[in-house]
């Protein structure tokens, strides 16, 4: 059986695209905090929606296309049966899985605490679940985070 | 996001409002070190932040640790629930002094 899912629109487009440098954030978070307010997702959910793309987009834009500035596409997709949101976030920059970057240190002392890692260590935490591919030479990392709202 | 400072001798608070983000927060981190002469307490009230993501937590980190080179002290006020969980999850809360 097909599932159902809803998708949505970016002023008409199927997808968001822009360039992935980080004073364009704040287009990606008010497109997904309207998504993520329609769909009524408790306060501290969308909170964790948003610090993860936020988290996410600044890897791209910092990483993905070295000196270069390239594009990033965002997708998202409601899936109402297991009340979940995936938000897809592709790139055409060198290959990255962060479900392979390392565990930072969160006990070190101040002097050698160090914040690199630490965006995408709570991105695994926040989300329900993480998924990475690379597929055709682009790089798609899919967040999915379920609600705990009833009735969308 | 909005930062209000009010300096004091060498007492600074500093009243954070809204998203601490990846484009606010390196817009705070030249606002504080614009401030930062002198000072040798130095307290961020986050009462009315709204959520903070790893490039806040950066410049927080480098104001605790600023203030720690000088033998200063810094304080953070009136975290809210939200940031608190965050700074759980990151080992922030073992780092500063929250009030």
């Amino acid at each position: 059986m097909e599932r159902l899912v809803r998708h949505f629109q970016f002023n008409g487009e199927e997808q968001l695209v822009i360039e992935a440098v980080r004073e364009n954030f704040p287009v990606l978070r008010e497109w997904i905090a309207g998504i993520v307010d329609e769909l009524q997702f408790q306060s501290r959910e969308k909170k964790q929606i948003l610090i993860s793309c936020d988290e996410i987009f600044t890897n791209i834009s910092g990483y993905a296309y070295g000196e270069s500035i390239g594009k990033v596409s965002v997708k998202a997709e409601y899936l109402p049966s297991e009340q979940e949101l995936h938000i897809v976030f592709c790139d055409d920059g060198i290959a990255f899985d962060p479900l392979k970057s390392g565990t930072p240190d969160i006990q070190s002392r101040l002097a050698e605490r160090k914040v690199g890692g630490l965006g995408l260590f709570m991105v695994k935490k926040m989300m329900d679940d993480v998924v990475y591919v690379r597929q055709d030479d682009r790089n798609i990392l899919t967040l999915i985070k379920k609600s705990k709202t009833e009735n969308k | 996001m909005k930062a209000v400072f009010d300096k004091n001798a060498n007492s600074l608070t500093v009243s954070i409002e809204g998203s601490i983000d990846t484009v606010t927060a390196p817009e705070l981190d030249s606002q504080l070190q614009a401030n930062w002469a002198g000072i040798t307490e130095l307290i961020m009230d986050l009462a009315a932040v709204d959520y903070i993501s790893s490039a806040g937590l950066r410049v927080i980190l480098m104001a605790s640790r600023q203030m720690e080179e000088c033998d200063g002290s810094m304080t953070v006020r009136n975290v809210n629930d939200d940031i608190k969980e965050i700074f759980e999850m990151t080992g922030f809360d073992s780092l500063l002094n929250l009030e």
